[in-house]
């Protein structure tokens, strides 16, 4: 109820006077019809009329009320640093509460004026119960009313600490789910997880974590801050989002046990150790196979599925093992399945790589040392300098050496005519072949080179030469396109099997179940480091990354591998025949490489070895 | 007191219309009939004839004094007159002052510090010019109703309708201006579908204001009304009284 009338803010008082004048002035009509009065019907029509104006005025108010709440609302919301359709819903239900006030006022109103009107145009004036008996049971509906606007009565149950169970913030489409740890090294610690449609999308550290009395402050890596009181008893945090840009928002938590959301933690509580298990087979004729038969210790896999349980690789939704072509392991967290699609962040650039190769093969491109230009006919007038000397294999090198910002190398995306024009817009500020620097913008030039080069978009060129010969059916690439063009540096969403399809036909050389796909020297160049990834152990080659592990007896061991943000990869081993995919949401944890560590201690020294 | 007030009184005491348009009838017919009484005393009747040329002018049947009543019983009039009524009493007044005060402040404090105009739309300028018009009215009509009211009787009303016109056209300028709005976020929308979703909380930023400056100008004319045509019926009541004094 206190959450009500503070979410009413400043138009709460109006609509309560204007509530009880409108409620008087019923019972005044409540009383009159029950006994008669001297003044008569006059009387009765002249309260009737008034307990409508007011009820109109209460209307009228509470619109007012409700632009004005939006009008601060939408202020907050857009000196936020980021703009959900979440924040908006949220913001619009709290500014709606003084409008379906005034409604709600208004409805009484003419309801009771109505029954009035009625009875006058009947002559039953005086002594008729009918209304009476109407207007009582009013106020019983406004429990009813209140249930609706969510308020339930206070004192909800709550948690003896607040490192029990998770707070909860719904915004649909997701609810922010608040969990806290005490740890006698590190104090209170704070992760805020984003759930939608039961699964959770992203976990966020927060920067900072305190709790003095009642008192909680979190400070989240992008500046946000949020402070508020806990009321352990109630299972409430009343509490505002206070945002970089000077903004704030209210952000109420409330209490939920932990079994309310399973899908929170990789195995749902109370699951036992992980024994091992052959893959199922989808009848999709990729063989599945034991792990012993292929080669790998179950036991190692085994040890890898329990870290990653116990969240050694932070958010991780999938694992899967394939050796020899056959899949191995097919495991799933979090609630996700087989059937989901994850999306494949910059694994997306890897794909979109071999695409070139395929268009090279059919002869559609005539070779990896194309000028860029000459894929551009309509944009090479506003060229920048230097354009005339970069080539295919530059932009798949990323050594194109445009002289962007380190900002716009990481934050730029963006495909269709005009976002080339933009990308060709800048000078070569480098040295072409030699700088490397990973800039997500220019791979989208891919887009613009694929539908030059075959007449078709990287969606259709794809699912023609890859997805079909692979038997991959499932996909979603439509997010950030524009004309038909697809986002090449990160919008490809795939199930983790058919990620390992492709990692299975790469680490063969290009062949899927004896078929060719792709020619084994593009793979063989694709994958080769051509260049050094920065001041990293890592080489880069086509859209692909290279790096030495230590592998099962400690020597260097080369992987190949598409490198998507939050733990999206596919790693190819190819001196063990092995091929691992992951999907995950170590977006903001920093945990982004935490499952390599897993695989290097767990997973690979059990790889050939084949127990007595 | 008038020279015909005994006219008038027959009159009034035949006129089926509820105060205050009985008492606003009344004033209308004695203004016309001194108009007329004046131009007969120009044309050189002497004082007695001329009153007695103006009675016999006048129609005061009683077939003429329902079409009288039915000219001014319209629906509309009713309409204003039963809702200026509300006004009447002395907690109504209150109430109604607290929330003009309230609504004034309220909004005020968006304008100063929240920049509620520049965040609206270009046509909330249109409404501020009508809100002006319609408070430099009001404060005309203050200064005739509270400081000489005497030398207006008869027309006291007019003009006091106009700020509840006023108050009509800024609703509806106001939802003309969020939809004209919605138009141009829709063009907006269109050459950059990506950005769907911040031209649209902009534009809802935009309504929100240009309805705020809307309601709230709208809402400041209708309190202004109320107590202008509160004093205008008192002030038509007691003339009108003082009309029929002469044949009490």
């Amino acid at each position: 109820m206190r959450e009500l009338i503070r979410a009413f803010g400043p138009w709460g008082p109006i609509m309560l006077v204007l509530g009880v004048v409108v409620l008087a002035l019923a019972l005044r009509v409540a009383w009159t019809v029950a006994r008669p009065t001297r003044q008569g019907s006059s009387d009765l029509a002249e309260t009737a009329k008034a307990l409508l104006f007011w009820g109109v005025a209460a209307a009228v108010l509470g619109f007012l009320g409700q632009c004005s709440a939006a009008f601060m609302a939408l202020s907050t919301i857009l000196a936020a640093p980021e703009i959900s359709a979440a924040v908006v819903a949220e913001g619009f239900v709290i500014s709606f509460l003084p409008a379906l006030a005034g409604m709600g006022i208004f409805a009484f109103a003419a309801a009771v004026w109505g029954c009035v009107r009625f009875l006058l145009g009947r002559g039953a004036r005086t002594a008729t119960p009918v209304l009476p008996a109407l207007l009582i049971p009013l106020p019983l509906l406004i429990p009813v009313a209140l249930a609706t606007l969510g308020c339930g009565p206070d004192g909800a149950r709550g948690p003896a600490e607040i490192h029990e169970g998770v707070w909860t913030l719904p915004a649909d489409p997701s609810v922010f789910l608040w969990e806290f740890a005490s740890d006698p090294g590190e104090g209170l610690t704070c992760i805020v997880h984003d759930v939608q449609g039961g699964l959770k999308y992203t976990e966020t550290p927060c920067a900072s974590a305190s709790l003095a009395g009642d008192s909680l402050s979190l400070g989240m890596p992008n500046g946000t801050r949020y402070v508020g009181r806990v009321d352990l008893a109630g299972g409430r945090v009343r509490g505002r989002l206070l945002y970089p840009g000077g903004g704030s928002m209210d952000a109420p938590l409330r209490w939920a046990p932990r079994e309310d959301y399973p899908t929170l933690w990789p195995a749902a509580p109370n699951t036992g150790p992980f024994v091992y298990r052959v893959p199922a087979d989808s009848g999709d004729g990729w063989p599945v196979a034991q792990a012993a038969s292929a080669g790998v210790d179950p036991a190692a896999l085994e040890r890898a599925v329990e870290a990653v349980r116990r969240g050694e690789a932070g958010f991780l939704k999938s694992l899967l093992v394939a050796r020899g072509g056959s899949l191995i392991l097919d495991e799933y967290f979090h609630g996700y399945g087989p059937g989901d699609l994850s999306p494949l962040a910059s694994c997306t650039k890897s794909i979109s790589s071999l695409l070139v190769g395929l268009a090279i093969q059919n002869g559609q491109i005539p070779g990896v040392d194309t000028p860029l230009l000459d894929f551009f006919p309509a944009e090479r007038a506003g060229a920048g300098t230097g354009w005339g000397d970069l080539t295919l294999e530059h932009l798949l090198t990323m050594s194109m050496a445009l002289d962007w910002s380190p900002e716009e190398a990481e934050t730029l995306h963006g495909t269709g005519p005009d976002a080339f024009r933009h990308i060709l817009s800048r000078k070569v500020g480098g040295r072409p072949g030699e700088d490397w620097a990973y800039v997500n913008m220019n791979v989208n030039l891919l887009a613009g080179i694929l539908r030059q080069a075959t007449g078709e978009h990287a969606e259709a060129f794809a699912q023609r030469t890859l997805f079909e010969p692979l038997g991959i059916r499932a996909w979603s690439w439509d997010w950030g396109s524009q004309d038909g063009y697809n986002l090449m540096d990160g919008s490809l969403r795939l199930a983790p099997r058919d990620m390992a399809r492709i990692g299975v036909m790469v680490a063969s050389g290009g062949v899927w179940k004896g078929q060719r796909v792709l020619d084994e020297a593009w793979i063989r160049e694709s994958l080769r480091p051509h260049l050094q990834a920065g001041p990293g152990p890592e080489g880069y080659g086509y859209l692909w990354w290279t790096m030495e592990v230590p592998g099962p007896q400690g020597a260097p061991l080369q992987v190949h591998f598409a490198n998507g943000w939050g733990s999206q990869f596919i790693l190819i081993f190819p001196a063990l025949d092995l091929v691992v995919v992951t999907t995950g949401g170590n977006q903001e944890n920093g945990k982004h490489l935490a499952i390599g560590e897993v695989l290097v201690r767990e997973l690979l020294p059990g790889v050939g070895h084949r127990p007595a | 007191m008038s020279r015909f007030a005994k006219a008038l009184s027959d009159a009034a005491s035949r006129l089926t219309l509820p105060e205050p348009v009985r008492s606003r009838v009344l004033l209308e017919m004695a203004a016309d009939m001194e108009d007329l009484h004046r131009a007969y005393l120009e044309r050189g009747l002497p004082e007695e004839k001329a009153r007695e040329a103006v009675l016999e002018h006048f129609d005061l049947s009683q077939e003429a004094l329902r079409e009288l009543a039915a000219v001014h019983d319209s629906p509309l009039e009713r309409s204003l007159t039963s809702l200026s009524g509300q006004a009447h009493r002395p907690w109504a007044r209150t109430l109604l002052g607290l929330l003009g005060l309230f609504v004034a402040l309220g909004t005020g404090s968006l304008f100063l510090e929240a920049g509620l105009l520049s965040r609206a739309s270009s046509l909330a300028w249109v409404l501020l010019a009508i809100l002006a018009v319609g408070l430099a009215g009001g404060v005309w009509k203050i200064r005739i109703l509270y400081f000489a009211p005497a030398a207006v009787e008869s027309r006291t009303r007019t003009g006091v309708s106009f700020l509840l016109g006023l108050a009509g056209v800024q609703v509806v300028l106001g939802f003309a201006c969020v939809w004209v709005e919605l138009y141009r976020s829709g063009l907006r929308i269109r050459s950059a579908p990506g950005e769907a979703l911040i031209h649209i909380v902009g534009w809802m930023h935009m309504a929100s204001a240009t309805l705020v400056v809307a309601l709230s100008g709208a809402l400041i004319l209708g309190f202004l009304w109320f107590f202008l045509e509160g004093r205008t019926q008192r002030l038509q009541a007691a003339a009108a009284s003082r009309l029929l004094e002469a044949d009490r």
